[in-house]
């Protein structure tokens, strides 16, 4: 048994023993679970996708005249002023001004929210156009400009929904091509999208909240971020397998981090044809070996965790609850599986790769000591099941 | 045949006024190539161009390259006119179910990266269209 201020006194002084999600399967397999439960500090995760429900809060600074923006856009991207005067909230998915859509199906979506936000951080100039309606402390009623992200005051981002615990596996079983948030998925079973770091994904990492909490230190693109609510649309109280992994979506996680020190490679803007635009960003989350069972959640392997096959075409849009079947993500790495005798081709839209160098990178901040651990002041709630939208008539019974 | 057979992607670049000469049909009959067209557009008037693999003998590629280049036509063989930037690429996966010839690919299972092998692409823009991170584009 390990304390989290012991791990961080560790830590502090660069004699922390941490190994990556993906590394300490074999390890614990060599060791046994009882040696390297004492041995081992912390054991970094991963992930790295598509997250759409990211944004970010900006400051602008006043203008002089002053300004208290009611509309404003940033590269032709709306984003929400219905704050106070030089205060904007840009969101991931929001649409270029005049995009057209998908009236010319499938739509292109090549530049959004997630573009402008991966051009801040980047360090690119962005424009920003603001109108207002002008009352007497705040004259101006319209500005255009340009700004770099060194010019704000703040850029916070500030993500209600990150890192889903699991995640669906979109397939297509209609006879007509489908575009979804998931890819493009031809028709007649052909091809599937999954999404999710597996064995190196935070929450499959700690399936029963033990230690990602509220109050959570993350790596957050680069950004030393927390953890600062439950996500939306958290759902604890889901199916599970006997290793008490979640076989579907799951918990979620809302961050936030400082724009300012994120690192480009891992912010990045997202384009799905037909579908929209995204943003996908990479996070890291250190789990502290705290005990033995804390350990084992970690040793967690692709082959045992499974993800639901769901048809994008008709069950999904309709809010059905069937299940093509469960495959698990060392079946899904493969590039085909079979499904009813089928072979369909596996797709992925979430980064191993990237993920895999985020727990590397976590992996060396926190052995030199510049990353520490915190313990959560508030837990995630542990039966937590996620309602639906029911549409009814004023006044009218749920 | 004595000489060993050779393949050669290049990418023509036509000027609009070399547009009604019938170079493939030359390159085949008289230079004796095998010509293996994967884009073209040529219009009169107007540029074009030609992605291909020309196969044949080493002396029959440089004497066809030489008669194309009679026309005053761009030779350009640094081989794709599809282009993959690995800055630009993630390495999601998502192009691979939709490559149909494995020219995009898992390099290592381990780490789980992304690399483009331009001899098997055969042009068809499918990760163009696919690929969310606009990791791959076009010379045209």
């Amino acid at each position: 048994m390990k304390t989290y201020d012991e791990i961080n006194r560790k830590i502090e002084s660069g004699t922390a023993v941490v190994l990556t999600a993906d590394e300490v399967i074999d390890y614990v397999d060599r060791k046994g679970l009882d040696e390297a439960a004492s041995e081992i500090d912390v054991v970094t995760t991963a992930t790295f996708g598509p997250m759409c429900s990211s944004g970010c809060f900006l400051n602008f600074g006043h203008s002089k005249p002053k300004m208290r923006i009611t509309e404003a856009w940033l590269d032709d991207v709306s984003a929400y002023a219905g704050i106070a005067a030089v205060d904007v909230y840009l969101g991931a998915t929001q649409l270029r001004h005049n995009d057209p859509a998908n009236m010319d199906y499938p739509g292109e979506f090549s530049f959004g929210g997630g573009h402008v936000i991966e051009k801040l951080v980047a360090g690119e100039e962005v424009q920003l156009f603001a109108l207002s309606y002008g009352t007497d402390e705040y004259p101006l009623k319209e500005l255009r400009t340009y700004i770099t992200i060194n010019d704000l005051n703040q850029a916070i981002m500030t993500n209600p929904r990150n890192c889903y615990q699991n995640y669906n596996v979109a397939i297509n079983c209609s006879d007509k091509p489908i575009h979804t948030y998931l890819g493009k998925l031809n028709p007649n079973m052909k091809n599937l999208t999954y999404c999710s770091a597996g064995q190196l994904s935070p929450l499959l990492n700690d399936p029963h909240y033990r230690t990602i909490g509220v109050g959570t230190s993350v790596w957050l693109a680069g950004a030393h971020g927390h953890v600062y609510a439950e996500g939306t649309q958290f759902g604890s109280a889901c199916e599970r397998g006997e290793n008490g992994v979640p076989t579907e979506g799951a918990g979620t996680l809302a961050l936030t981090g400082d724009m300012k020190q994120m690192d480009p490679e891992f912010v990045r803007g997202v384009s799905l044809r037909g579908y929209g635009v995204s943003l996908a960003l990479g996070v890291g989350i250190p789990i502290p070996i705290l005990d033995k069972s804390i350990l084992k959640a970690c040793t967690v392997r692709d082959s045992e965790i499974l993800a639901p096959v769901i048809d994008y075409s008709s069950v999904y849009p309709e809010r059905g609850g069937d299940i093509l079947c469960r495959l698990s993500y060392q079946q899904l790495r493969k590039g085909e599986v079979m499904i009813d005798g089928k072979k369909v081709i596996t797709g992925s839209m979430s980064s191993y790769s990237k993920a895999l160098k985020i727990a590397e990178i976590l992996k060396e901040e926190i052995r030199q000591g510049n990353f520490l651990l915190s313990q959560p002041y508030q837990m995630l709630p542990g039966a937590k099941s996620v309602s639906p939208l029911n549409i009814k008539p004023k006044g009218g019974a749920a | 045949m004595t000489e060993k057979n050779i393949t050669r992607r290049v990418i023509l670049t036509f000027s609009g006024h070399a547009a009604g000469q019938p170079i493939v049909n030359e390159l085949v009959k008289k230079h004796d190539l095998q010509i293996n067209i994967y884009r073209a557009r040529i219009t009169p008037k107007e540029e074009g161009y030609l992605a291909v693999d020309l196969t044949g003998s080493e002396e029959n590629i440089a004497s066809g390259l030489a008669y194309i280049e009679s026309f005053n036509i761009n030779i350009n063989e640094t081989g794709n006119s599809l282009l993959w930037d690995e800055d630009k690429c993630v390495g999601c996966g998502n192009c691979l179910s939709h490559c149909p010839t494995e020219a995009l690919y898992i390099a290592e299972p381990k780490s789980r990266k992304v690399k483009f092998n331009g001899e098997k692409c055969i042009e068809c823009m499918s990760c163009i269209r696919n690929c969310p991170f606009g990791a791959c584009s076009s010379l045209f």
